[in-house]
């Protein structure tokens, strides 16, 4: 009886001996655990102009602070090639990326490799878009709308039977595709000429297309669907020293330049800080929580060479870069 | 509810009051216990929680003060550029002839300071460039005197002012960089060909040296510090981006409100804890953020600590008690027990001795006093029989006067008659009697002496009653070695002389038989007398009292009483009578030869 009594007095203390070094490791684990490990994440964007990217990258960067994610930025080396961005995609992938954001360079080509991959790895589509892939997350303003304003800015430029030229590059996104839909829409029932200007095989330089199309054609308007050609379509108009007005969709330092200077007349830019950030905040909960994530639609603005420095404005238009 | 209470406390009363004194031990430790550790973990976490909060308010005290600092050094060097380019350069040159000297002081001052600054320009007060740097080409349609720096300066000449940052947009560059820059704007007195007019300084401060102020702050994970002006406008927030994108909120505009100091406020369902300072010149605030979860995320972990390590002491706690309680309940419990068996009457005497001195004091005691009780009652016991035995002695002593006197009565008014054989014969007789009577202090005597010393008496008898009865005697020589306690025929004799034969002139007659029965020895005692109801028969084995006043006195039911005490309940007297028939009294005595008896006798003295 004595015996038995001093075996479970000794199991008594053995146990709660076991029971603290359960505790303390318990505590230590959580300590351990709650600084969280960051999940990989490749964000593949089409083009390789740094500063067309650089909001869109601050958005990333905020997100990839906020939400524990490492993120993997990749540019191309060309404007436009669907075989380099697939292969980057697929790199990416081997390399262990947990998560992908793409802003595709071609929303056809882009269509076969996204749907194969996207069962394996979450991929959030930015910006562009691919063509008929069911299930994807797309987080972009939405472009038709963003067709239809500038459309309207050009429409309220003021006088009547303008020539206004569209310089269509970059049609291969559905992004692009879709804003040029908005802007024909609205400009549908003017009575302006509207002009499609369309590099042929030949023209490898926007600028110098431009100038000669400046120099061949007499224009009022040109309007340019993206930030590659709004650049270019202001560089030929400033150098060209022509008078014609200038509208389009984007906004990187070198477009906000030519706001200010009055080479470009008004612009539609979308937010693509917040673009980068909640495709983070998606894909990071799409991994870790396995959260089904919705399409977001993300604002656009219409600023002007007036209302750019309104404090509103100035802020989105002109980054602090943190 | 009061009764019920009531109620309640008198059961846990009750049934505590019915519990072992070990159960009552543990459970009461154990509660003081349950009870003690909870209070002091509640009052270690509440004391960990505030003491926490202070070290963090404390914390995020010297933090804001390091900020506020740093901003201080930034702003005061505007202030002191400023200054210097008002005092130094402005008042002293005459616009007139001294522009030069104006734009090449200005520029050394920017050179100076190239790594805070972005330009200095000086504008008359139509808003016309007087002299800039490092870049003086002026934007064209571009209205200075609508700046918002530019009015307030003119609002209130005599002060300097600081605006928000913002795109600085005054000159043509031709690069495409665009500064943020907060501006110091103050009214200057310009002196063009001695007359002197109003015009307006511009410093332009780039916005990172602020925001390099901050990031190294907000470079930790706990809570953040933003900065605002008196109107609550952000100029400095870590997630500006967010915060103009909308997806970050920030209580700015009432966090301008707060006074210095250390307030809570609940934003968007988040508790936070925010800390201001203003800072000095601007009447900028700045203010640090500390979520409450931050907090709470370490309170949790004390409370899981605190809670497990007070679970574990409880457990330590309780089972000590057990232990402890059982150490003290045990003993007491066993000697509890032995004392219980003890009230069963369980004689063999072993009581608990164990536990701690005073259980162990008990244990002796009670011990003691048991063998106390024990030792009083076989003296008791002893004392009761010595009692009896010299009552019995007394008894046997009763015989011997009035017999004696009778008998030698009878003697004397022989030898007085001149009958001396007789008397001759009647002194043997008597002799033999008492020889036999004392039988040297023996009680028990073999049937033969029993007989004899019956003979002697009837012989003594016979003569003095004159041969009123007749005598027979047949006695089975089988039981004459048979052992008898002395005594036992004489009061039969008597008591059929007195009441049977003595009125029957010559017609009584007393026969005593001796013999075996069922391996029992019989001695009948028969006469012929008057006999007795059935009654009185029984009523004389049991009533003491009927001492006869002739005769030795020995009645029947002394002789009863002797041959229970000696040989057992089983034996004793037999009365058979029948009025005017006569009485048969059989004795009946186990068989038990004389020398066997003898030495139980002893052995009986002995104990």
């Amino acid at each position: 009886m004595k015996k038995n009594r001093k075996i479970i007095l000794l199991a008594i203390v053995f146990i709660s001996l076991l029971s603290l070094l359960f505790i303390s490791t318990y505590l230590y684990i959580n300590d351990s655990n709650s600084k969280e490990k960051t999940t990989k994440i490749s964000v593949i964007v089409y083009g390789n102009n740094s500063d067309r990217w650089a909001m869109l990258k601050q958005g990333l960067d905020q997100g990839a602070v906020d939400f524990g994610a490492e993120v993997n930025f990749v540019m191309m080396t060309v404007e436009d090639d669907a075989e380099e961005q697939k292969m980057l995609l697929e790199r990416e992938i081997e390399n262990g990326a947990k998560g992908i954001i793409l802003a595709a360079t071609n929303s056809k080509e882009m269509a076969q490799v996204v749907s194969e991959v996207s069962p394996i790895v979450p991929i959030i589509m930015v910006e562009t878009n691919v063509d008929d892939v069911d299930g994807l997350v797309y987080i972009s303003a939405d472009n038709y709308s963003m067709g239809l304003n500038i459309g309207r800015s050009v429409f309220l430029n003021g006088d009547e039977h303008r020539r206004v030229a569209v310089f269509m590059e970059n049609q291969q996104r559905n992004s692009v595709y879709d804003r040029y839909e908005g802007l024909m829409d609205s400009l549908r029932y003017s009575d302006f000429t509207i002009n499609s200007w369309k590099m042929g095989e030949d023209d490898n330089e926007p600028a110098i297309f431009l100038q000669k199309m400046l120099k061949e054609n007499l224009v009022d308007i040109i309007v340019a669907l993206e930030d590659k050609s709004l650049e270019a379509v202001a560089d030929a108009v400033e150098s060209s020293e022509s008078t014609v007005d200038v509208y389009g969709i984007g906004s990187t330092n070198k477009i906000v330049h030519y706001l200010d200077y009055g080479v470009i007349n008004s612009i539609v830019f979308q937010n693509e800080f917040n673009m980068g950030y909640l495709s983070i905040q998606e894909l990071i909960n799409d991994i870790k929580m396995n959260e089904n994530v919705l399409d977001t639609e993300i604002q656009f603005r219409t600023v002007n060479r007036e209302t750019m420095y309104l404090p509103n404005n100035q802020r989105l238009v002109f980054p602090i870069v943190q | 509810m009061k009764s019920k209470i009531t109620d309640f406390l008198r059961k846990t009363g009750h049934y505590y009051r019915h519990k072992s004194i070990q159960f009552t031990l543990s459970i009461s430790f154990s509660f003081v216990a349950l009870f003690g550790m909870g209070f002091m973990g509640a009052t270690i976490y509440s004391r960990f929680v505030s003491s926490t909060k202070e070290l963090t308010v404390e914390n995020k005290g010297q933090l804001i003060d390091q900020v506020n600092m740093n901003l201080n050094t930034y702003l005061r060097n505007m202030m002191r550029i400023s200054n210097t380019m008002y005092y130094s350069v402005i008042k002293k040159v005459d616009l007139f002839q001294e522009t030069q000297t104006l734009e090449r002081e200005m520029n050394l001052l920017y050179e100076a300071n190239k790594d805070n600054l972005v330009s200095i320009v000086c504008f008359r007060g139509d808003g016309i460039i007087v002299a800039a740097t490092p870049i003086n080409n002026l934007k064209k349609d571009f209205h200075v005197i609508d700046q918002s720096w530019f009015i307030k300066a003119n609002e209130e000449i005599e002060n300097l002012h600081f605006s928000t940052p913002h795109v600085q947009n005054l000159f043509n560059d031709s690069s495409f960089n665009y500064h943020w820059v907060i501006s110091l704007s103050r009214v200057v007195e310009l002196t063009n060909n001695g007359n002197i007019s109003r015009g307006i300084l511009l410093v332009d401060m780039n916005f990172s040296g602020i925001e390099q102020i901050f990031t190294k702050i907000n470079s930790d994970d706990s809570g953040y510090v933003y900065l605002v002006d008196s109107n609550g406008e952000i100029i400095y927030h870590p997630k500006q981006n967010l915060i103009n994108s909308s997806l970050f909120h920030e209580n700015n505009a009432i966090a301008a409100t707060y006074e210095d100091g250390t307030h809570e406020e609940n934003f968007e369902d988040n508790l936070r804890m925010v800390t201001v300072r203003t800072v000095g010149y601007t009447g900028w605030k700045i203010i640090n953020v500390t979520p409450a979860n931050e907090f709470y995320m370490s309170f949790n972990q004390m409370r899981f600590f605190t809670g497990m390590i007070i679970a574990l002491t409880i457990l330590l706690i309780f089972f000590a008690n057990q232990f402890v309680s059982y150490l003290i309940g045990n003993p007491i419990k066993r000697l509890d027990d032995s004392v219980k068996d003890l009230e069963y009457g369980k004689l063999d005497l072993n009581i608990f001795i164990g536990g701690s001195d005073e259980i162990q004091h008990l244990g002796r005691t009670i011990t003691s006093v048991v063998l106390q009780m024990h030792r009083l009652m076989d003296e008791i016991v002893i004392e009761q029989e010595q009692k009896r035995k010299s009552e019995f002695d007394s008894l046997q002593a009763q015989i011997n006067p009035h017999f004696l006197y009778n008998t030698l009565d009878s003697i004397v008014w022989m030898v007085e008659s001149e009958q001396y054989q007789e008397a001759i014969s009647m002194v043997t007789a008597l002799a033999n009697l008492f020889r036999i009577s004392l039988s040297k202090g023996k009680n028990i005597i073999t049937i033969r002496e029993e007989i004899e010393h019956a003979q002697n008496y009837l012989y003594i008898q016979k003569i003095r009653y004159k041969n009123r009865f007749q005598i027979k005697i047949n006695i089975s020589p089988e039981i004459y070695e048979c052992s008898t306690i002395k005594l036992i025929v004489q009061p039969l004799l008597e008591n059929a002389i007195y009441h049977g034969v003595e009125f029957m002139d010559g017609d009584g007659e007393i026969t005593i038989k001796g013999y075996l029965k069922n391996n029992d020895v019989f001695i009948d005692v028969i006469d012929n007398g008057l006999g007795m109801p059935e009654e009185s028969a029984d009523l004389i084995l049991t009533d003491d009292t009927r001492v006869h006043k002739k005769g030795s006195g020995i009645g029947l039911s002394n002789v009863h009483q002797r041959i229970q005490l000696y040989f057992g309940k089983e034996y004793g007297l037999e009365i058979e009578s029948v009025l005017d028939e006569g009485t048969t009294i059989h004795i009946h005595l186990p068989r038990m030869l004389y020398n066997n008896a003898i030495r139980e006798d002893e052995n009986n003295e002995k104990e």
